[in-house]
């Protein structure tokens, strides 16, 4: 069994993963001005913490994940992805479409009882954009466009 | 009057979604490779993605053995929307500690009346009515005949009770029923039917201020096993806690938390549901209508007494010490209702649970307490030769699980705190 806890930190959050042979910290640190106004904290942490370690459970064929926090409310989202990408990964590794998919249907996720009341009141946005910058070609190629169509 | 003041936003959203998820199951009955809707992406199509996606597993299992064949189909699908996605302003429902209850006149969902009625949350009763069907299928005519008897029990219990039974008109089903696009049989055609129900429920919560949904799902609704290529397969998997957990986090994104579903009867196996609707609500007990009454014996009774959803509800009566004829189901215990009962054999043609075994033990449980009451008929007959010595064996084991108050899943402590002792109370009489 694989143990995920997340704490939330001055700045970011913190996913610690547990299982039989690793017992690991795992930190996403944001500028404190940026973390501080946000108003979606805990519910980010969650779901960021489920997306972040399913694929590592199957990959420790793991048959059971146990969470400290609540069903993450877009696990339906992330599931949809994983399926949608685990056919591509179980031909690469094993010519099995559908080991992987499998193995998600049949992993047992484990989360605290009670859901988190979300108050999405939507934030005041402007026309603009954050971007993704990586220094690849394309994000390269979206700053200069996103600049010029501001 | 509930449809009207539903904020437009709100029925936009709720029939872009409602049109995608009943439309699922047929795309992966027909093969199609793509599917396209004059609709925007509905918000919640990952949910129906992942619904059907753990329901076909099962129906995989039951059409062919091979369950790979329909999730090849889905991972194949392309799909195609039109225009920007619809702006939902999410509303606040205003909502206060009440429930709005789905009554199908099921066991469930008569004892979940009684229960809500007890706790204070002034249910109102909402029944979707489905058109019987009546076809030429391959030669062969299919009717059901549930609505004639489904108006009569409405029309009585608004009398006695002197409550109204609102109902919603939906022939939505159609849409994914093989014998009307003459295919070959399939299991396929319910994997939405409940989440569609919760889009059908919410008009209602925002209309009488109600916070939860209440749904009558039990305890083995959980029930799953591996199929031979390994998936694990769950008979019911939009009636499981898993998936009302995940239908929690799509009312949460709705509703603000507004808006809740649950089940009353969750923690309780189906001779527990039994025990306390005969018991603790006999004024509820004679409504219950459990059959699909789809097949000639249903034409004139709401029990058509030849499936294995009857046989499974009269030896649970027999079993309990209630008399199935108050219901108007017929005696069954006779060697020629020997094949309607999954203890003693398990077959495609029988409902839900009882064609793959998972009933089993809920079975044999009950032969063997209707044996101990001294229940007579061929079938007890045969029951104590061949499995009176395992059932005797195992009582306690059966006992201390089948009467058992299970874990509660989905349900708020403050209900919880209230359903347990009424539970105990019932199940330890």
């Amino acid at each position: 069994m694989i143990k995920i806890d997340t704490k939330m930190l001055p700045k970011g959050m913190q996913i610690h993963f547990f299982n039989q042979k690793y017992d690991r910290d795992l930190e996403v640190e944001f500028p404190p001005e940026v973390w501080k106004n946000f108003p979606f904290k805990e519910i980010w942490a969650q779901n960021m913490a489920y997306l972040a370690t399913v694929e590592l459970a199957l990959m420790f064929k793991e048959k059971e994940v146990k969470y400290n926090f609540p069903f993450p409310l877009f696990k339906s989202f992330f599931d949809e992805l994983f399926m949608k990408s685990f056919t591509y990964s179980g031909d690469v590794d094993c010519e099995q479409s559908f080991r992987y998919i499998k193995d998600l249907i049949n992993l047992n996720s484990q989360f605290n009882e009670k859901l988190v009341p979300a108050n999405f009141t939507a934030p005041a946005v402007k026309e603009k954009s954050i971007n993704t910058l990586t220094f690849g070609k394309e994000s390269l190629l979206s700053l200069g466009l996103a600049r010029k169509s501001v | 009057m509930v449809w009207d003041p539903l904020p437009e936003d709100y029925k936009k959203v709720i029939a872009e979604n409602i049109a995608h998820l009943s439309t699922l199951d047929l795309v992966i009955m027909l093969n199609a490779k793509k599917l396209s809707f004059n609709n925007p992406l509905p918000l919640f199509k990952s949910f129906f993605i992942e619904v059907l996606l753990k329901c076909l597993l099962y129906s995989g299992d039951c059409d062919t053995g091979k369950t790979i064949e329909y999730i090849t189909r889905l991972t194949n699908l392309e799909t195609e929307f039109k225009g920007n996605p619809t702006a939902l302003e999410v509303k606040n429902f205003e909502t206060k500690e009440g429930s709005i209850n789905t009554l199908t006149f099921g066991k469930e969902s008569l004892v979940c009346w009684g229960l809500a009625q007890e706790l204070n949350l002034n249910p109102v009763p909402v029944t979707v009515i489905e058109p019987d069907c009546d076809v030429m299928y391959r030669g062969q005519r299919i009717q059901t005949f549930q609505n004639k008897h489904k108006f009569e029990l409405i029309k009585k219990f608004e009398k006695e009770f002197n409550q109204h039974v609102y109902c919603i008109d939906s022939n939505l089903n159609d849409i994914a029923d093989y014998t009307l696009w003459d295919l070959e049989y399939t299991d396929l055609g319910w994997s939405g039917v409940l989440t569609e129900y919760l889009f059908f429920l919410l008009p209602f919560n925002f209309y009488f201020k109600q916070k939860y949904i209440v749904y009558g799902n039990e305890y083995s609704c959980d029930s799953y096993y591996y199929n031979k290529e390994g998936f694990k397969c769950h008979p019911v998997y939009d009636q499981s806690s898993d998936w009302m957990r995940q239908s929690n986090t799509l009312l949460q994104n709705l509703t603000n938390g507004g808006v809740q579903a649950i089940s009353l009867v969750q923690p309780l196996h189906e001779i527990a549901v039994t025990k306390i609707l005969y018991q603790r609500y006999p004024h509820l007990a004679k409504y219950q209508m459990s059959c699909h009454c789809n097949n000639e014996g249903a034409k004139h009774n709401r029990w058509c007494g030849g499936c294995s959803k009857c046989a499974r509800c009269f030896i649970f009566m027999k079993a309990l010490g209630f008399d199935p004829a108050t219901v108007g189901l017929r005696e069954m215990l006779t060697l020629a209702d020997k094949n309607h009962f999954s203890l003693f054999n398990q077959s495609k043609e029988m409902c839900g649970f009882d064609s793959v075994g998972l009933g089993r033990e809920e079975q044999l449980f009950a032969f063997h307490l209707a044996a101990k009451r001294g229940v007579q008929g061929e079938l007890i007959d045969l029951f104590k030769k061949e499995f009176g010595e395992e059932a005797e064996k195992k009582e306690e084991e059966l006992r201390n699980e089948f009467f058992k108050v299970q874990r509660p899943e989905n349900i708020p402590t403050s209900l919880w705190k209230k359903l347990k002792p009424i539970y105990e109370e019932e199940l330890k009489k």
